[in-house]
């Protein structure tokens, strides 16, 4: 007695229908990152604008030396910083869930401007001098750091202890499709993640907020409030 | 980059939504209505077989369903075996010695319920048998309904549909849910001829069938099942009916809730390995190349799943969150301005996509389970649908990581 009871064209259709339906999740996926890209793209754009502006700005600075605008410019300086933040927690946070090529072009882009802004800090710094504003250098890796969400967190806890006193560049050492970022590294002598540059000093390894809240405080040629 | 846990999970997803596809595929070819049969022309002879393990506070209700049994007296034979109960057993069962025969077997070595069956079996006379475990009860009319699918010479048995008697808590109205849920895939199991398990509650045999195949396993942890799958390789049909309620107490504590998970998954693998010649064999049909296969695979992906979830979704981000929290303190700031610069792009669309997808599924299954039961989803406040949902899956990841545990320790257990 034999029963042959296994109907192939069911376990067939049955699969047919289980690949059209995963399809459309990938469709929705691919849909999403394209919207990610435009979205962070647009983004940038504005960024963009902001740094012309910014850069219009130190130009002023720079050909009637009026620096009495050095505040203002500083100012508007940690403003556009904050911004390019927020596009890059966005953009880490987009690539965790997939590693679209777009996503990453629009991270290099991401990386040149705070790269600019970097150097245009350090020129502005010349003009207004370097009294009250230290700039610290971060270099995390997107990957395989495990000290790096917690070395971002101490850095945004004192970002919010000293305010524009504070410029910080976050810059993703293993983003090596930007040369620049292998120039920085070379140049700099980065080795391992996190690693900080703060003013020129070189900080390797995870440090303490305490720790890194006094180095921070004994570049400063005043001392500013938030030291005291 | 993709890892390891990224390709389970998007394979788990793939297979459990193929299966659930290839169920509903069979319910909408086969339906859920139950088969119109010719009644009863004459009545053969039925043993109804009670086996009782200290159970002193249950087993009336249980006999007084067997003697309910709207049936002729002369041909329903009811055999209450006391398995060597410790309790008042015995005693409640004499209670019923007028249309009860009372017979007590002590227990022997590693045997289990399917031994005091066993023993029922041997004085039993019917030509068909029902066993109905001593926290069940049986609708009247049930042999009426059951026996006429009988005709069929290639069937082993029939299955009535369990449906727990008054859930009164949380855990109870979950496994209300479960069971009216479970009916309905055992419903789609039986018409290909897929059900492994023929449970405790009045499952009806033809008694030559379980004598040819030679009667339970005595000493296994769940021998309703290891027969079900004997009945399977012997090419018996095993019918699952509608129309046709059992009731069972069931668990009312999560500790005997998850030692009673515990006995059918481990005793489902067990026997799903006594039988491993029938996995993928072409020779039984659906039940060798799906249903053998997808017990196995179903434990074993289920903890893979929940176990790399768990981790990597829950508990790392949680301890890494936590150690930001401890090296950077904790600034409410930072969250408004998260809300501030929040995108509705910032949400994990592909999980949420398969998530919603897997629960609206699960979702649609619930209420058309509930329909064909004839059973209220929320008006009697019986059945906890929205528990079952988001908690039972939980409670049976957590039983399998119990049984992993249990096997690795290759600890003995006893009913």
């Amino acid at each position: 007695m034999v029963r042959a009871s296994l109907k192939k064209s069911r376990y067939v259709f049955a699969l047919v229908l289980t690949i059209l339906i995963f399809s459309l999740g990938v469709l929705i996926g691919t849909a999403l990152t394209n919207s990610r890209v435009s979205f962070t793209q647009d983004l940038t754009e504005q960024q963009r604008l902001e740094y012309d502006s910014l850069q219009l700005q130190y130009l002023y600075l720079t050909e009637f030396l009026a620096d009495e605008n050095c505040p203002a410019v500083m100012n508007t300086l940690d403003q556009n910083l904050k911004n390019l933040d927020t596009i890059r927690v966005k953009l880490e946070n987009y690539l965790e869930k997939d590693d679209e090529t777009k996503l990453r072009a629009v991270k290099r882009e991401y990386i040149l401007s705070e790269l600019r802004y970097w150097f245009l800090s350090r020129s502005a710094k010349k003009i207004c001098g370097e009294n009250d504003v230290v700039s610290v250098l971060y270099f995390y890796s997107s990957e395989g750091c495990e000290q790096c969400a917690n070395q971002g967190a101490v850095l945004t806890s004192l970002k919010e202890t000293f305010k524009s006193n504070l410029l910080i560049f976050s810059i993703d050492s293993l983003f090596e499709e930007e040369p620049m970022v292998s120039v920085l590294k070379d140049s700099f002598g980065i080795t391992e993640t996190p690693t900080l540059v703060v003013n020129d000093e070189l900080i390797k390894g995870f440090t303490k907020k305490e720790e890194l809240k006094e180095k921070i405080c004994s570049k400063y040629k005043d001392p500013i409030d938030a030291c005291k | 980059m993709p890892d390891l846990s990224f390709y389970i999970i998007w394979s788990a997803y793939f297979v459990s939504l193929y299966f659930v596809i290839f169920w509903i595929l069979v319910l909408l070819e086969k339906g859920y209505k139950d088969s119109v049969l010719k009644p009863l022309k004459s009545f053969p002879k039925v043993s109804v077989i009670i086996p009782a393990y200290n159970e002193g506070e249950k087993v009336a209700g249980t006999i007084e369903s067997a003697l309910r049994l709207n049936y002729p007296k002369e041909k329903l034979e009811i055999i209450a075996v006391n398995h060597g109960s410790s309790d008042n057993t015995l005693e409640v069962m004499n209670r019923y010695r007028e249309g009860v025969k009372v017979v007590t077997y002590g227990r022997k070595g590693q045997e289990r319920k399917g031994g005091a069956v066993n023993f029922g079996l041997k004085i039993a006379t019917g030509e068909f048998v029902a066993c109905l475990d001593a926290d069940s009860s049986i609708e009247p009319d049930a042999l009426h309904k059951m026996l006429p699918y009988f005709e069929d010479k290639e069937l082993g048995a029939v299955l009535p549909k369990i449906i727990p008697s008054e859930p009164k808590n949380f855990i109870q109205k979950i496994q209300y849910c479960e069971y009216v849920v479970v009916f309905f895939f055992k419903k789609m199991m039986g018409a290909v001829d897929c059900l492994y398990t023929a449970p405790g509650p009045f499952s009806l045999y033809r008694r030559s069938v379980i004598e040819k195949v030679g009667g339970f396993d005595a000493e296994n942890l769940t021998e309703d099942m290891e027969l079900a799958v004997r009945l399977q390789k012997n090419h018996y049909k095993i019918i699952q009916t509608t129309d046709v309620e059992a009731n069972t107490i069931t668990p009312h504590t999560f500790k005997d809730y998850f030692n009673q998970r515990n006995r059918w998954y481990k005793g489902a693998l067990f026997n799903i390995f006594k039988h491993r010649d029938l996995i993928l064999n072409r020779k039984y049909g659906d039940f060798g190349m799906l249903q053998m296969p997808f017990i196995p695979g179903a434990a074993i992906l289920s903890v893979l799943v929940f176990t790399i979830i768990t981790i990597n979704k829950l508990l790392v981000p949680a301890f890494k969150k936590l150690q930001a929290y401890y090296y950077g303190g904790i600034n409410f700031g930072l969250f408004f301005e998260w809300l501030r610069n929040f995108s509705i792009l910032d949400l994990n669309f592909d999980m949420l996509f398969w998530f919603w997808l897997l629960i609206v599924i699960q979702l649609v299954l619930i209420v058309w389970a509930h329909k064909v039961t004839k059973k209220k989803l929320f008006k009697e406040r019986k059945s906890s649908p929205i528990a079952f949902l988001f908690i039972y899956s939980i409670t049976i990841f957590i039983v399998w990581w119990y049984v992993i545990f249990d096997l690795l320790k290759m600890k003995t257990q006893r009913w």
